[in-house]
């Protein structure tokens, strides 16, 4: 096997898992994302010379990714589906006892604009910072950080519940 | 830093990304401020726990990740592409160097390649033109040329004698063509006085069935031509040891 096949290998098919994760909550269907997925890696795959090793492969990949989500025209997004009517913001912070239930938390994530979800993904989940988000995303770190609290602040409000429900003051 | 500043900067408190200044006024703020420690330890705890159901769902790459594999395997793509295209490049900047430099010193001699066809032309061919086959009629012909009579004979091959000549154009510029015979054959010397002074080896060329020996000595430059291809050097040598 070639070195290049192995090296790639190596840096890049080990995140495959990571990608699959976001691709599903970008896309409309597992195989979208699984197609998704696909060609962002043989995109890294015949652009492998252009990595840097050393540098911060995920962040490389994200970035793929993402220019092959936006490439396909968003054909394969997930239309938001806003199954969980959301509160008003005044609730946000008093949580549903089912918030640590996995199909609620998606259902609320699906029902959010895909910038949203986007940030929230990366940030809050693939852990990367403000900074690592803009240059995946190419927009400015202000608008990351006002994406991130308008996500954030949307999704508690998703998953709170009437603060009647609770018997705490909202 | 107030409540406003607190919940904008928020995001970047979060992944650790707040400047020195930035976080100590940050944590100041919060010490003091019990609704933004609130506010910030639900935002945190509402984090770990979108995590937490996110990374819970069953994820299974297994299939996605032996396709890939199987793909790169299959049809290797050469990742170094940029490699190639340098050494592309390089090979096109060799090959142009070798092409100049192939052009500029092994592409025939203009003088000489008129030379040689002037030979074919005016001796091999015979064709009909006016010759001069007095020798004070030569001698006053090469005067005009600034070439005096004892150049001449200096440069009359041993064993030959000088038969005719007339003035040509080789390459544009005009020179006297002498023509020496002997039992052997016929020897074509076009002379010309130049206006640079410089002195070369003899260089040898063939074209076709003419042989051609040309060299500069001072202001003259010689160009011999002949069918007989062990002689035209000797010739050439001779000539030039001669002036």
């Amino acid at each position: 096997m070639p070195s290049s096949q192995a090296e790639f290998e190596s840096v890049a098919l080990c995140h495959t898992r990571s990608l699959l994760r976001v691709a599903r909550r970008l896309t409309s269907s597992p195989s979208s994302a699984e197609d998704l997925v696909q060609d962002c890696l043989l995109l890294a795959w015949k652009n492998f010379g252009q990595f840097r090793p050393g540098t911060n492969a995920r962040a490389w990949l994200f970035r793929i990714l993402f220019n092959a989500f936006y490439a396909s025209g968003r054909r394969l997004a997930r239309a938001p589906v806003f199954l969980i009517p959301g509160p008003a913001i005044g609730d946000a912070r008093t949580f549903s006892p089912s918030f640590d239930q996995t199909v609620d938390v998606l259902r609320a994530l699906d029902s959010l604009p895909v910038d949203h979800r986007t940030v929230l993904l990366l940030g809050v989940v693939e852990g990367f910072t403000c900074g690592e988000i803009s240059q995946i995303l190419s927009v400015p770190v202000g608008t990351v950080m006002s994406r991130l609290a308008g996500a954030r602040g949307a999704m508690r409000a998703r998953l709170a519940v009437p603060a009647q429900l609770t018997g705490k003051d909202a | 830093m107030n409540c406003r500043d607190i919940s904008g900067m928020a995001p970047l408190y979060f992944t650790g990304e707040l400047e020195h200044a930035q976080a100590a006024a940050f944590s100041e703020h919060l010490r003091k401020c019990p609704d933004c420690r609130q506010e910030l330890a639900e935002q945190s705890a509402f984090d770990e726990r979108f995590r937490a159901a996110i990374l819970d769902e069953p994820v299974d790459e297994a299939a996605l990740d032996q396709r890939i594999r199987d793909i790169i395997h299959a049809a290797p793509q050469n990742p170094h592409r940029w490699k190639q295209f340098i050494a592309g490049i390089a090979a096109v900047l060799v090959f142009g160097f070798v092409a100049y430099f192939a052009l500029r010193f092994v592409r025939p001699n203009p003088v000489a390649l008129a030379a040689a066809r002037d030979h074919r032309i005016e001796i091999v061919d015979r064709q009909p033109r006016k010759w001069l086959s007095d020798r004070a009629a030569i001698e006053a012909l090469a005067a005009t040329q600034e070439l005096a009579p004892s150049v001449l004979s200096a440069l009359t091959p041993a064993g030959y004698r000088l038969a005719q000549a007339r003035l040509c154009y080789l390459d544009g510029q005009v020179f006297l063509h002498l023509v020496y015979e002997s039992s052997p054959g016929t020897v074509s010397l076009y002379l010309r006085r130049v206006d640079t002074s410089a002195s070369s080896r003899v260089r040898l060329d063939t074209f076709a069935a003419e042989h051609v020996a040309g060299f500069q000595h001072g202001r003259l430059v010689a160009v011999l031509v002949t069918d007989q291809p062990d002689g035209v050097s000797r010739l050439a040598q001779s000539a030039a040891s001669s002036l």
